[in-house]
């Protein structure tokens, strides 16, 4: 199953035209665009709504990374530092976010970017619970650019090659 | 006494602190964190964690932030302007941000954290000094 994921058609799903748009980039963000646009191909929806629960924002990430996060400790325990993190799509931010997103272990570099571009956007267009976006990728990578592998069942994307 | 003292839920390894009243005050993302824009700054934290901020007001405390724990590393320093009043501080996705009003003006910002790895830190600590 996680095979036929890799090798999945990469093209999103089109966001509505009417909401904002936010558009990651695989040059800088190779394993964080390959996750949504998989994620998306797959049957994720492009449009999402934020949510500012707090609650619900944990629990979502709960559900989506949760069973990932030993596996994160783990490898970042085998590197000395922290340079994994577990990135979810949908986002646990949004209504859609939760139980069933899909999972993926990535650079935390790629991490961090993703997050605060989308800090960026929430706050730049003033989206506030319940405000609905759509989520977009551009220069998504193949399967065989990108340094993949599965851990502990979970899947890990080390970077591009 | 500390300007602020609080808890946020990070997401995405990272907290920041930046203009309340600027919609593009947060800190284009480029690079490793931290990350500094004209109105404000980002810094990592750890993911998944209630994390400690602290701000100290250089002019109102009077004592370089080592006084007040020895045991906060520094991670960077940097500027920023405050035209609305106060800055937000926190976390956006998972809206775990609070309002502190503070004087307009230039500031200095030194950023520390508590422990070895800033990305795995749970305390950070900024001291704002204004400059003009």
């Amino acid at each position: 199953m996680r095979k036929a994921l890799f090798a999945a058609c990469l093209l999103a799903a089109a966001p509505a035209a009417s909401a904002q748009v936010i558009t990651f980039d695989g040059v800088n963000l190779p394993c964080i665009t390959y996750n949504i646009a998989t994620a998306q191909n797959g049957g994720q929806p492009a449009n999402l709504t934020r949510t500012t629960n707090g609650q619900q924002i944990q629990q979502n990430r709960q559900q989506s990374c949760g069973p990932a996060a030993a596996t994160v400790a783990q490898l970042n325990q085998q590197h000395g530092a922290v340079v994994f993190s577990c990135d979810e799509y949908p986002f646990a931010s949004s209504n859609e976010g939760g139980a069933g997103a899909q999972v993926m272990i990535v650079p935390l570099i790629e991490n961090n970017i993703q997050g605060g571009q989308l800090a960026g956007f929430y706050n730049q267009n003033n989206i506030g619970n319940g405000g609905a976006y759509g989520v977009a990728t551009q220069n998504v990578p193949q399967a065989n650019q990108l340094n993949l592998g599965v851990v502990n069942g979970f899947n890990v994307c080390y970077g591009g090659n | 006494m500390p300007l602020y003292s609080g808890k946020h839920l990070v997401h995405y390894g990272q907290i920041g602190m930046w203009d309340s009243g600027d919609p593009s005050a947060y800190p284009t993302p480029e690079g490793p964190l931290p990350w500094w824009g004209a109105n404000g700054v980002v810094v990592p934290a750890r993911t998944d964690e209630h994390v400690k901020v602290v701000v100290f007001d250089a002019q109102a405390d009077k004592e370089p932030i080592e006084a007040f724990s020895t045991e906060y590393t520094f991670l960077s320093q940097g500027t920023f302007c405050v035209g609305s009043g106060a800055v937000t501080i926190g976390n956006i996705t998972t809206a775990s941000t609070t309002t502190v009003p503070i004087s307009n003006g230039t500031y200095e910002v030194s950023a520390y954290f508590l422990g070895r790895d800033p990305a795995d830190t749970a305390e950070v600590a900024f001291q704002l000094k204004l400059i003009k």
